[in-house]
This record gives C-alpha cells, structure tokens and sequence, in this order.
C-alpha cells in the first residue's frame, strides 16, 4: 500500500514530480463503530451520519463513502472535513469522478480528495483531472509505476478541475 | 477538412508512445491479462475469434487521399490485405499482430489518425451525414460542431468510465442521414430567430433494448452546446445503471425515470455549469474550427445535367447515375457513391489496391477526400458532372460501381461469427447469399428504396432494428438461425422493426426474402411505392404469409 | 439413441496475433482441435484451465469448451467452436479474394446484358 500525494501547485499540466510517494497513510481508519482514537482518522460515512454531533467539528477527521454517493449527503461536512476518500469498488465504476469534480467545484470542497479501492496507473490522470491529490496504490511498487502516467499525455483538451479553461482558451490555436 | 495543429498532433503521438510501453510491459509479464485488456480496449483492439481486430476512428466518416494511402499501406504492411469499413464510419482491420499495433498507431498518427475511444465506456466517434457539405438539403455543414465534440469528449476526464459505450451524431439536413434517432444523443442543428444552436434528443439505440430517442430540448444555442453534453453525460455517468450491462445505456435511464424526471435533472445540473468558462463554446473556437470547412474552390464554370445522363444511352452509365450519384448543391457537380458490395468481397471491405486506387480518383475527380457512409459505402462527395462517365470506367474496373446503393443488394452485414467473439451466428456468407438471390429480381425490376440489415447477435452493429428488412443473428442449442424484421427505418421517419415469427435457417432466409421481394413486388401501388411505404400500407400479414406460408413445416424450430 | 458424453478441452488465443489454440499433450499449445487433449474429468480441466491461465507470456483468454462426445467417437461442438477450430485460411478462402483473383473477375465480369 503507498499512497500518491499532489503536492500543492497552481494550474496546469503536472508532472510526475509534482507528485511524492508516500508509504504509510497519516490518517488511521476507523471501524463502524469503537474508540476513536486521536489524530488524523477516517470514519465510514454510515458512521459519520449516526454520531453527528459527537464528530461535528473534528479536526482532522476525513470520511469514507462509496462510489454511489450524492452530494448532498456531504454538503453539510463539507466546510471543516480534513479528508473525503472516494471508493473506486471496480476501476470501471466511474462514478466517483463526477463526485469528486462536485465536491471541488460545486461544493468549494478544499480539503484532501483521496481516490481508495480498484486504482490503477490508468485512471491517474483523470483522478487528478478530477480533483482527487491523493490516490491510494494497492502496492508500493505499483505506486512508482503509477507515477510515470502523469507524464504520458501533456495535452488536454476540455476543461476540468485543474484546468478551468479549454485548450483554444488556454493557447493559441 | 480540419488539420491537426501542434496540440492534436501531440495527443495521438504522446497516445501511440504509451500504448507502445503498455504492449511492451504486457508481452514482457509485467501486466496481467486482466490489466491489459482494458488498456488496449481504449485503443480500439479487440481480441476475436482468430485474431486481433483493430478499429480506427474515421471522425464523422470523412478522410483525406493521404488518409487513405496510409490505410492502404497498412492493410498490406501489417494486415491480409483489406479492411472493412463500419456502420459507425470507421474502418478496422482484422488480422493485426499486437507486437505491430504501436507501428500502426505511430503510423496513423503520422496522417493525423488515431484509435482512440473506438471502444470502451466513454464517447466514441461522432458520426455525421456523409454527404455534409454538398447535400442539397443541408441547412447547415454539422461536421465542426461533431470536430467540437469530439475534441470535448477525448480523454474526458470524468466521463471515461460511463455506465457503457456513449455514440453521438450530428445532421444539418432536413433529411436525416445520421440516423440521429438511434443513438446516445442526436443532434439536430437549427436556426431560430436566427441564432444557431440544436435539438437535442437523448436515449436512442439499438441492440437488446431498441430505442427511439426522445427530445429534450427544442433548441439549445452553439453557446450552451458543450456544457449542455457535459450536463447530460454528468447525469447518466451518476445515475446510468451499472448492476447490468444490458441496462446500462442512457437509453434505459431515460426510460426508466421518464423524460420529464430526465430533463429536469439535466436541466438543473445546465442551469448550474452554463456559464463556466470552461465550458461556454466561444464564437472565436466556432470560426476557428469551421474554418477548416469552408465550401471548396469549386469551378464556377461547371456544368452538366445529372437528368439527362441517367437516360444515357450508355445503360450501364445511365444505371449507375441513377442509382449511386445524387445532385450536389453546387451546379456542375454530384455526390458518387461507391458501391463496397460487389459480388466478390463481404459487404464493407476494400482491399488495399482498392483503397489505393480510391486515393487517387479522389485527388483526380474529388478534391481529395473521401467519406465513409453509415451502409458501409464510400462517397466521393464533389465531381464535375462532366468528369462522371470517366469516372464511371475508372470505378467499373476497380469492381466499385456496382449500381445498387440504398437498393436491395446495398445489404448491411457486420462481421458476425466468421470473426467476432460476441456473434451468435455468421452473418456474412447469409448477406452475398441473400445479394446473389437478389441480383437477378434488381436486373429486371426497379425495386426503389430497399434496406436489408443483418447483425450476428443482439449488438445490432449492423443495425438491423432500422432496416426495412432486418435479420438478426441467434444461438439455438450452438447451432446458426435468424429472425426476420421487417418496418424499420433509419431516417427522420425513424421507426424499429417488428419480428414476423419463428427463428428460420440461413437456407430458410435467403429463400424468404426472395419471396418477401417478389410479394412486395405483387401488391405495390407502382414503381413509386418503396418496400417499406407498401409495408407500411398493407400491414404484416401478406408479408409473413409469403416468408412462412409455403413451408410452415420447416419454420416451427 | 444415448445422449453424447460431455467432455472438456481448453482453448485461448495466442498473445502475439490471436490465433486460435488448445491445450495439448504436455501440456503445451497446440493449433489444432484434433491434437487437443480431450478429458472427461473435471479436475484434469480445471488443472488444464489453470495451466493455460498461467502462460501469461504465449496466451490470453482461456476458457473451456464442452465438447460432446457421440458413441461413435464425434467430437460435436456449438458452431462458434467448429468455427475457431476450422481457423482464419477458412475465413479467407471463403470470404474473399486476393486481389489479383479480383482483378482478373472484375475485368472479365458482364455488367449487364444488351
């Protein structure tokens, strides 16, 4: 397990060294339901709705949800969550992309964006693209590989999370 | 046509160099089958029954001389000789080496071709009326607003991994040639009160579930054309079902909440993004692109009268002008079809000298370029009226002025199970048995309009829930049989056919459409009335009497 | 009339250029349907199965095909198998002509009489 952390940078294409490696999480991840201990720590979304109250406010806490998640159940965390980590249960579930994109730029979400599950080298870009900074490899070795794919495709088309222009408006075409 | 500047180069060069690494780690062990499968997916190359099939996008059909030799080249160098041309517009090639897919990509870049999203579950290409830019109905050329798109949807971010496949089209005609109705979106493009923009109808398709598309939205402005996509995709990618892959399509979604539900949730997702700067298409990016498409230089001085030459003396000329050449806006011109369904090769294929010898007609005769139509046909879209007869004996000798384009033998087959792992039965040996029947009732009678469609299996690549004859390929017990449909249509009078009965043989179907041919034949009006008007008029019952009545023994399966 | 006795043989594509093969004596691939090895027992399929999964490097897309046996000794297979097995020359013969062979048809071919 690794996880891929963007480092903080303004617009534009990325590279792979925009990017570090990183080979233990700094946030603990929490069960339905038990102690909670202090620091940074994720808790399931189903969790995080029942004890409300008793998290509201938490520093450094981040959520887990599934790939079906609306927005709207996450509006009202939105403004002090650390951390929103994303399942991906199968790489074609794509649903987790336009989540993230609403979270960042519907919902002004500012915190760490975390794609977790079925992520591969493939969907790196697009995960980025999309406004996810962290990306959780299975395998370490897998992550450095991982990495490379920012550096394959320098030109992008359309508009998304990092890039708020399209091409024609970007440069001179 | 439009031409790549530095960025759209670099995309498909950058595109060939990563799939050259990924086909390097996978022959050297060092990704999985598994993980392979949908890289090479997203480059178009399937794995078929005997051998890879590598699909290349053709954006909304149209291709350069250039574009074509190219292909020529690699259907020699790296394939068997031949391609086939598709019912999306696209050419594949069926016998490539994987270890060669990274020359060939590199190779197509080189002509600004690429396979890019020819498969997978994201926006494949954006098809087009092949006749856009000399049709004489067309109120406006719809190919820059499918060149828009079509850079809009490549490599999209957030829309790569959609529920399933994504197919757009675009018309600009009255008359709609791009088949709008059957796909994912349709676009038609409008004017009102002057301003430009589309109707835009949502949830069409064929396959296991066939769908017309519905409208939700009379008119959105080219302004909104992009974020209203985006607004649609948004929608489907959260809400498409992803629990069945036979449910999957927008089509499903559409029907399944309801139109109103639909373009309420559409509407308020546009309400939210449509003014994004990301995302309002600009009038400097409209002229940028449609400047790529401005009406040819063509010779004001030419002349000709297409009438006249289809009552030629010359009858095989006279033929092939009425049947394969249509009036092109410009006086002194026409659009030739070229016929790819001869008697000797699978409907839609050409072989590499073929191909080379269509490059050069094309320069000579056509301004260079060359269109692929939804029948697996090709149009050299503007010839001199004057250059047609020389042009007629050019094609003759190259086997590609069979004179029977939108006509009976004009029939559509996709590949089916002689190469596609998806097929339930074989569906071309049953299309040039079912053109050699028809030959000789074409030489005496005028049949007008006939579309036969035949697909291997529910997929319907080759369309067969639109084709006034449809047959469609089934599995009984690991053996061949076909059901017959007829009452489909592919235009604006779009319409899916209805099954006449039981399962029948490949023998039993090409006996039966010779009878449903000769009884159309008895009960029309005159020559005027088409197949599917007299369909349309007499009802099921004469037609399906003629496919079973005579052997109601052999058609109980 | 007894029904026919089902049996196995594995069957993948070759990784190079998708040709059609079948697990053989060895086991090693084979091109050909008539030198598979044919079983009746499941656990020689699955070892099978497993081998031919496991030959990343030569194959892809394993799978098993059920194969009935007749009491005469027939090999009956569903018509997409009889396809695979009668391989690509089969294709090629039937479906299309190389381009001098079309040549020399369309020179020679009558258009149309009178």
């Amino acid at each position: 397990m690794a996880l891929i952390r963007r480092r903080p940078r303004s617009e534009g294409p990325v590279r792979s060294t925009d990017f570090e490696l990183i080979e233990h999480d700094w946030f603990a991840h929490a069960e339905f339901e038990g102690e909670l201990r202090e620091g940074p720590v994720v808790v399931p979304l189903v969790r995080l709705l029942q004890d409300r109250a008793e998290l509201e406010n938490r520093p450094d806490l981040g959520v887990r949800v599934p790939s079906d998640t609306r927005l709207e159940a996450l509006t009202p965390f939105v403004g002090w969550l650390a951390r929103v980590e994303i399942e991906f249960p199968k790489f074609t579930d794509g649903r987790g992309y336009s989540l993230g994109r609403r979270l960042r730029d519907q919902a002004g979400f500012t915190g760490e964006l975390c794609a977790v599950g079925d992520v591969l080298r493939d969907q790196a870009l697009y995960l980025h693209r999309s406004g996810f900074d962290v990306l959780a490899i299975p395998a370490y070795k897998r992550a450095e590989d991982t990495l490379r794919a920012f550096d394959e495709m320098s030109v992008q088309y359309q508009a998304a999370h990092d890039q708020t222009l399209p091409l024609y408006k970007r440069a001179s075409r | 046509m439009y031409q790549y500047d530095e960025f759209d180069q670099r995309i498909v060069d950058e595109r060939a160099a990563q799939f050259r690494d990924q086909v390097r780690r996978r022959m050297r062990g060092e990704l999985t089958e598994d993980e392979f499968k949908p890289l090479r997916l997203q480059n178009g190359l399937y794995l078929q029954l005997h051998a890879y099939m590598l699909r290349i996008a053709v954006p909304y059909g149209l291709l350069s001389s250039a574009q074509v030799r190219k292909l020529a080249h690699i259907a020699r160098t790296y394939d068997r000789g031949y391609g086939h041309f598709t019912t999306r517009q696209n050419i594949q090639f069926n016998w490539p080496k994987l270890e060669d897919v990274p020359a060939i990509l590199e190779e197509l870049a080189s002509v600004q071709m690429h396979s890019i999203q020819t498969s997978g579950n994201c926006v494949r290409n954006v098809t087009s009326d092949p006749f856009a830019g000399a049709a004489l109905d067309e109120l406006e050329d719809p190919r820059p607003y499918c060149e828009i798109l079509r850079q809009f949807s490549t490599f999209h971010p957030e829309f790569s991994h959609l529920p399933r496949k994504f197919k757009i089209a675009v018309t600009g005609a009255s008359h709609d040639r791009a088949a709008i109705a059957v796909h994912d979106i349709g676009l038609r493009i409008v004017r009102v009160d002057g301003a430009l923009g589309t109707e835009f109808w949502v949830g069409g398709g064929q396959g296991r579930t066939p769908l017309l598309a519905e409208k939700i939205r009379d008119f959105v402005p080219m302004r909104d054309l992009l974020s209203y996509t985006e607004a649609v995709l948004r929608i489907y990618n959260e809400h498409g079902r992803r629990d069945n892959k036979h449910k999957a399509r927008i089509k499903v979604l559409v029907k399944e909440i309801g139109v109103p539900e639909f373009r309420r949730r559409v509407d308020e997702e546009f309400a939210r993004i449509k003014d994004e700067p990301g995302l309002v298409l600009e009038e400097r990016e409209l002229d940028r692109v449609r400047a790529f498409f401005l009406p040819l230089p063509y010779d004001a001085t030419a002349t000709g009268d297409l009438a006249a030459l289809g009552l030629h003396k010359d009858r095989t000329l006279a033929r092939w002008v009425k049947n394969n050449v249509l009036p092109h806006r410009r006086p002194g011109y026409a659009i030739v079809q070229l016929s790819l369904k001869a008697p000797e090769l699978p409907p839609g294929d050409v072989t590499h000298a073929q191909m080379d010898a269509i490059a050069d007609l094309s320069d000579r005769y056509a301004m260079g370029m060359v269109v692929v139509t939804h029948r697996q046909n090709l149009v050299l879209r503007d010839v001199k009226i004057a250059d047609l007869a020389e042009l007629h004996t050019e094609l003759t000798a190259l086997g590609l002025a069979t004179p029977n384009v939108g006509r009976a033998s004009d029939v559509i087959a996709c590949p089916g199970l002689d190469y596609c792992d998806l097929a339930n039965a074989r569906s071309i040996p049953l299309a040039m048995a079912v053109q050699e029947r028809l030959r000789p009732i074409e030489e005496e009678h005028e049949l007008g309009d006939l579309f036969i469609n035949i697909s291997g299996c529910i997929n319907a690549c080759g369309h067969h829930h639109v084709g006034n004859i449809g047959i469609l390929g089934i599995d009984k017990q690991g053996e061949e049989f076909y059901q017959v449909m007829l009452g489909g249509s592919h235009t604006e009078d779009a319409a899916l056919g209805k099954v006449l009965g039981k399962a029948l043989t490949g023998t039993e179907v090409v006996d039966g459409v010779e009878r449903l041919v000769t009884r159309y034949l008895e009960l029309r009006h005159d020559e005027e009335e088409t197949f599917l008007a007299a369909f349309r008029r007499v009802g099921n019952d004469p037609f399906k009497e003629a496919l079973y009545g005579a052997h109601s023994t052999t058609a109980s399966v | 009339m007894s029904k026919p006795v089902p049996h196995f043989v594995v069957t993948a594509n070759r990784l190079s250029d998708g040709l059609v093969l079948y697990a053989g004596p060895g086991p090693s691939w084979v091109p050909s349907f008539d030198r598979a090895e044919m079983t009746a027992d499941g656990g020689r399929r699955d070892e099978l199965l497993a081998w031919a999964k496991g030959d990343v490097l030569h194959a892809c897309g394993a799978y098993v095909v059920d194969v009935g046996v007749e009491e005469n000794g027939e090999p009956k297979l569903s018509q997409r198998e009889r396809l695979r097995a009668a391989g690509p020359s089969m294709v090629l013969q039937r479906l299309h002509l190389t381009p001098p062979e079309l040549a020399a048809r369309t020179a020679s071919a009558p258009l149309e009489r009178g």
